[in-house]
């Protein structure tokens, strides 16, 4: 409909007048010149969104009349498609008045509820499901149900399509009382049933990756088994269709650790977890087990052990976990090692889960730890929690950027795994060694020394500079864009360089040494080597709070070395003061050296553009690495990091260990970002963790071009598909798990029908590399390769796509570590109803493969991609139109949308 | 044509462009850097009246006691980049109609030559215009806006200010809020230090639950009092277009003066800034009152 709107003659003025009435708008004559006005009144406001929904241009329409023109603007009238068919409703519900659908929906809920479940079917599933006996059976429970759940009804060919796939369709057949063979008589079965128990653990098993649907549903036995377990628990009646938590039980479906033969890979044995018993681990059982232990155990035996670990429940700290969280979360630490858990370390880790979990992070990247440096740990991190709190707060600091250094170290490929567990070692028995102060700093220092000695890049310009190109490569040079930043945030947050701390700890150690000594040396610095960040004069700050950061004041450190080098510099020397002094000195500079050991982790992880750097030079100064303010909170020394944000105070600041910093630092940078639509920080911040955390320059050309031909290989299979049986049959079995089940059925049916638009909507970038890996698993060798599959046998024969990690994203939540994979997962519509957002925001943190397939295809080097990749990813954000955080489709549209003129424009700036 | 005995002495604050020219030495870093310190000022004449015509050499800088050549003088008649921040948090749904039509009519009344960005905030600041002296698609920007979502006003002030900083020549930032700070990551502290240290002229207007709160009152009107530019409250959603008004009116007054301090280390301490004028009974300076070198 066009409108037209006129001042010409009375009547178009008055219709002209009306209209704009209807859009909140009023018209005046002043001096002679027509002005238009925006109503103020919040009736007139209400009415002029419609000027948006319309597109009318309110500027250009007054510009208009005032120039005595007309102005015109469309209303577009569509028809909306009623699903499957109007007939279709028409026929099943005659007497229900038809001639306004949308009215009718309106009236009678119980059929608006019907159409919600219907529209989670695909046609074909539909009509399997319906045939020619109308709707009318599925008003009322069935279609709550079908909303809930129907995502999961899909048909392939004549038959259900089952998690499992069609090995799994006998165990479903028996278990629903009806053959998958007969979609109808099957789906109904599983709605018709007296408890939505059934339907929920069918639901739940059809999200998870294909490995997993195959060891849950590997014989009816152990399917019962686990239904009958999950009949029990209160997410099996979940009937409502909002967000619900994350359970033990997802988590058991989700994440238990299987082999390649199909087996669970019990951490350092089966028979310890057979024997654990409400969080005891109790040695006396486990020192009874056979010598002859096993990390596999015969099916019925798998079963047993994980049922009970999941039906074993106990409290600790005010949190409830089960033994099943405990054996996830030390298999994650298991799977990331080369030489697997022994029995005393998967015990260990086992007891001090409660306690000490925050930390086994660590424990991921630092693989080739023993039962010895797991017992220095505990043991240290014992011993601290009997320090004062403030002493306490320093020597964790300590602890946990040495820590963070040798994993950094380890990631850069500077030191290797044993050298990493060594100074691991090392770490925890030295500062355990310490017991006051001055001990601790020298403890720190001598770790540090030992640290770089190990990264092999020399001292010759210092140990900042050696640290620097030990943490972000030895090309990171204050010359190049990184390394520059990373200074720069160093600078924000005022950090005390190590050499300069170094430097007086050493000068002030010779004075310590037995009598002999010589004269000491004057401590060479200015008085802004030791930088101060005052407390803001305005701000009440009181307690602990306020101790914790004035601990850092150099003040009393730096008058100390004044009376240094007066005694130093005197013709009256005297060698007792200059003892005294330098005991005096190691003591007040302990927390100057936890801040030069902290600061190149946060130099690491942060940037000089995040608005919690360059706005709060405190920052740093206020990390909290225990909560030492809640009275109760001070006894859980070892916990995860985290942003805590607030304008109150002090304002925002970090907390806990570094296990996890690029996790946490990912969401005090997201402060700054920008977003289209509605998707939260937490999506922003795992995408920002997984680009900050990746050791970019052991990137290399072959990974990218890897991974694009995974991506065109997965591209051409499809496509042959459509043409050769047996390629559609071996792709329809290699999406099981890949993809839900009814994006599957879109896929095979878009391909059955040439439809390649519902064919390339179903499935996504991500997806694709993943199908490409099952293609070179499939297909290892082809008589008649395309260009590509040649390719790519000879990239990945040549054993590149080493790299290809780092264009992951941090699976904390799978495999509990905290640096890139990229690791198979449950479809993302296995994350859809977690009422957690960091869950959805950690499986869609995909933006790097988008990102390496682009560049590839432009023939961008891999050294030009990290300073591309954030601005790239800002980009894709605010352009990004999500509905809320489960909204996966429009962010990974957003992160496609990114093109090569993105990508160039990028590399220019 | 000025007294040059009777200098007064008023308070000033000035931006800090830096031209980075540090020299480390392997004991300790000693960082010195050269940059052009640039100072708008406002002034009035007894009865309040604005004074325009005044020349370079009518103005004396002064920082930390030491006088300061002027490098650059730019009279009032000088083009202008304006910021405007609008608040767009859930409860401005009552006041933004009237806030819209205001800011239409503030930007039709900048120069053609002047620019002007529109930005919103609500939990995140959002960029709704760039700096452009297309007034009608500025205007557009600004009849797009929607009421909705907490207020992180800190942090957008933050941002706002950093950004336009980065502006050459005479830039102001006019920011509109209804309510206290509810959603920031930066304190109240961090916004006043960053727009103190950026030196850009910010024209602060309070309205609704904003102008209950003693303590954002305080924190609007030190920095614009820091800044340079002033603090309005608004009583009733009509006095919104004279506050505009006024402030339009203020951005035709803005001489802006440009000098180089000497070569000094950098301490980040804060440098005291005064402008002197001649005859101190005749006339009132609104200028910044120092900076903090980066």
């Amino acid at each position: 409909m066009t409108v037209l709107l006129s001042l010409n003659g009375n009547d178009e003025r008055n219709r002209t007048q009306s209209v704009l009435k209807l859009l909140g708008l009023q018209l005046h004559t002043e001096n002679g010149q027509i002005r238009l006005d925006r109503g103020e009144r919040q009736s007139q406001s209400r009415k002029q969104d419609i000027l948006d929904a319309l597109k009318i241009d309110d500027l250009g329409l007054e510009e208009a009349l005032r120039a005595g023109k007309s102005f015109t603007f469309l209303i577009h009238d569509e028809y909306a498609e009623i699903y499957p068919s109007a007939k279709m409703w028409k026929d099943s519900f005659p007497k229900q008045q038809q001639s306004q659908f949308a009215l009718t929906l309106l009236r009678y809920p119980w059929m608006a509820r019907l159409y919600v479940g219907m529209s989670t079917l695909d046609r074909r599933t539909l009509q399997a499901l319906i045939g020619n006996s109308g709707l009318y059976w599925f008003t009322g429970r069935p279609a709550d149900l079908l909303s809930l759940y129907g995502a999961s009804f899909a048909v392939e060919g004549e038959r259900a399509s089952v998690p499992g796939g069609r090995a799994a369709g006998p165990v479903w057949s028996q278990l629903a009382g009806a053959s998958t063979d007969h979609p109808r008589e099957f789906y109904q079965a599983l709605l018709d049933q007296k408890s939505p128990s059934l339907l929920a653990y069918y639901y739940a098993l059809s999200n998870i990756d294909q490995r997993h649907q195959a060891f849950f549903t590997a014989n009816l036995e152990r399917t019962k088994r686990f239904y009958t377990l999950f009949a029990t628990l209160p997410e099996s009646q979940t009937l409502t269709g909002g967000a619900v938590a994350d359970t033990s039980f997802s988590k058991l479906l989700r994440s238990v650790p299987i082999d390649d033969e199909g087996h669970i890979a019990f951490p350092g044995s089966a028979e310890i977890w057979a024997l654990a018993k409400g969080n005891s681990f109790d040695e006396e059982h486990v020192a009874r087990i056979s010598e002859k232990t096993s990390r596999t155990a015969p099916p019925e035996v798998e079963d047993e052990i994980l049922l009970r670990l999941l039906a074993t429940r106990y409290k600790s700290h005010s949190v409830t976990s089960s033994e099943l969280d405990v054996f996830l979360t030390v298999a994650g630490v298991d799977a990331h090692r080369t030489k697997l858990l022994d029995e005393e370390s998967a015990l260990l880790l086992a007891q001090h889960y409660g306690e000490f979990s925050p930390a086994y992070p660590y424990f991921t990247d630092l693989s080739a730890i023993d039962a010895s440096g797991f017992r220095s740990f505990f043991g240290l991190a014992d011993g601290i929690a009997r320090q004062p709190l403030l002493e306490r707060q320093l020597e964790m600091g300590q602890l946990n950027s040495l820590i963070e250094w040798v994993v950094l170290a380890r990631r850069q490929g500077a030191i290797d795994d044993t050298e990493a567990a060594n100074l691991f070692a090392r770490v925890c028995d030295r500062l355990a060694g310490a017991n006051d102060e001055a001990a601790r700093t020298l403890a720190s220092i001598d770790l540090a020394q030992a640290i770089l000695k190990d990264c092999g890049h020399g001292a010759v310009n210092g140990w900042d500079h050696t640290l620097r190109a030990c943490l972000l490569g030895a090309s990171a040079g204050k010359g190049d864009q990184r390394g520059k930043d990373y200074e720069i945030v160093l600078d924000e947050q005022k950090a005390p360089s190590i050499d300069v701390v170094r430097s007086i700890v050493w000068t002030a150690e010779a004075a310590l040494t037995p009598v002999g000594a010589p004269h000491p040396a004057v401590i060479a610095q200015d008085k802004t080597a030791l930088p101060a960040v005052l407390l803001p004069g305005e701000v009440k700050v009181i307690g602990k709070e306020k101790d914790a950061v004035l601990l850092y004041d150099p003040a009393p450190v730096q008058k100390l070395i004044d009376e240094w080098n007066q005694n130093a510099g005197s013709s009256s020397y005297s060698a007792a003061t200059a003892r005294k002094l330098a005991g005096e000195i190691l003591k007040a500079i302990e927390p100057q050296v936890t801040l030069a050991l902290a600061a190149p982790v946060y130099a690491y992880f942060f940037r000089s553009s995040d608005r919690v750097v360059s706005g709060d030079p405190l920052l740093l100064r206020k990390h909290r690495y225990f909560n030492f303010v809640v009275p109760g909170e001070e006894h859980s020394l070892v916990r995860e990091s985290e942003f805590i944000a607030t304008s109150e105070g002090l304002g925002s600041w970090m907390e806990g260990g570094f296990s996890q910093f690029g996790l946490a630092s990912g969401f005090a940078a997201a402060a700054g970002w920008k977003q289209g639509g509605s998707g939260g920080s937490a999506v922003v911040a795992a995408e920002i963790a997984a680009i900050r955390s990746a050791t970019w320059n052991q990137l290399l050309d072959a990974d990218l071009q890897f991974a694009t031909l995974r991506i065109l290989a997965a591209r051409e299979w499809i496509v042959a598909s459509a043409q050769d049986s047996e390629r559609f049959t071996s792709l329809s079995q290699e999406t099981y798990g890949l993809l839900s089940l009814s994006r599957r059925a879109d896929l095979l049916n878009g391909i059955e029908e040439r439809d390649w638009r519902e064919v390339w909507a179903s499935i996504t970038l991500p997806d694709l590399f993943r199908l490409g890996g099952s293609y070179l698993r499939r297909y290892p060798n082809e008589p008649s390769p395309s260009q590509v599959t040649a390719q790519l046998r000879v990239t990945a024969a040549a054993d590149h796509g080493a790299g290809l990690d780092i264009l992951g994203r941090i699976p904390n939540h799978v495999l509990g570590c905290s640096h890139t994979h990229l690791v198979s997962d449950a479809p993302y519509e296995e994350y859809e109803r977690l009422i957690v957002p960091t869950y959805m925001a950690e499986r869609t943190a995909e933006f790097k493969l988008f990102l390496a397939y682009r560049a590839y295809n432009l023939g961008v080097q891999p050294a030009d991609l990290p300073e591309a990749a954030e601005p790239l990813a800002a980009k894709a954000f605010s352009a990004s139109r999500m509905a809320d955080y489960h909204d996966w489709r429009s962010l990974l549209s957003a992160y496609a949308s990114i093109s090569s003129d993105d990508l160039k424009n990028a590399l220019e700036q | 044509m000025m007294n040059a005995l009777a200098w007064i002495v008023l308070s000033a604050a000035a931006f800090s462009a830096p031209i980075p020219a540090s020299a480390q030495q392997p004991a300790a870093t000693l960082r010195v850097t050269a940059r052009l310190v640039e100072v708008p000022v406002t002034v009035l004449d007894s009865r309040g009246h604005y004074v325009d015509g005044l020349e370079r050499g009518d103005f004396q800088i002064i920082e930390n006691g030491q006088p300061q050549k002027i490098k650059y003088f730019e009279d009032n008649a000088g083009i202008i980049s304006c910021a405007i921040l609008l608040d767009t948090t859930g409860s401005m749904e009552k006041a933004l109609p009237r806030l819209k039509n205001s800011v239409i009519r503030f930007i039709d009344e900048l120069g053609a030559d002047d620019s002007v960005a529109i930005y919103s905030f609500s939990e995140a600041l959002v960029q709704q215009q760039k700096l452009t002296k297309d007034k009608a698609a500025a205007k557009r920007s600004v009849l797009r806006l929607r009421a909705g979502g907490n207020t992180a006003l800190f942090d957008a002030l933050t941002d706002v200010t950093g950004e336009i900083a980065r502006e050459s020549g005479k830039k102001v930032v006019v920011v509109f809020t209804d309510g206290d700070d509810n959603a920031s990551v930066l304190t109240a502290q961090a916004a006043v230090r960053r727009a103190t240290k950026d030196g850009v002229p910010l024209f602060s207007i309070a309205e609704g639950e904003a102008t209950e709160s003693v303590r954002l009152k305080k924190i609007l009107t030190d920095i614009s009092s820091n800044t340079g530019g002033e603090m309005y409250e608004i009583r009733s959603i009509k006095d919104i277009e004279e506050i505009f008004s006024k402030i339009s009116t203020a951005l035709q007054h803005i001489y802006l003066i440009t000098y180089q301090p000497p070569l000094e280390p950098d301490d980040g301490k804060w440098r005291r800034i005064e402008v002197l004028i001649g005859d101190a009974n005749k006339y009132r300076i609104r200028a910044k009152e120092g900076y903090f070198p980066k």
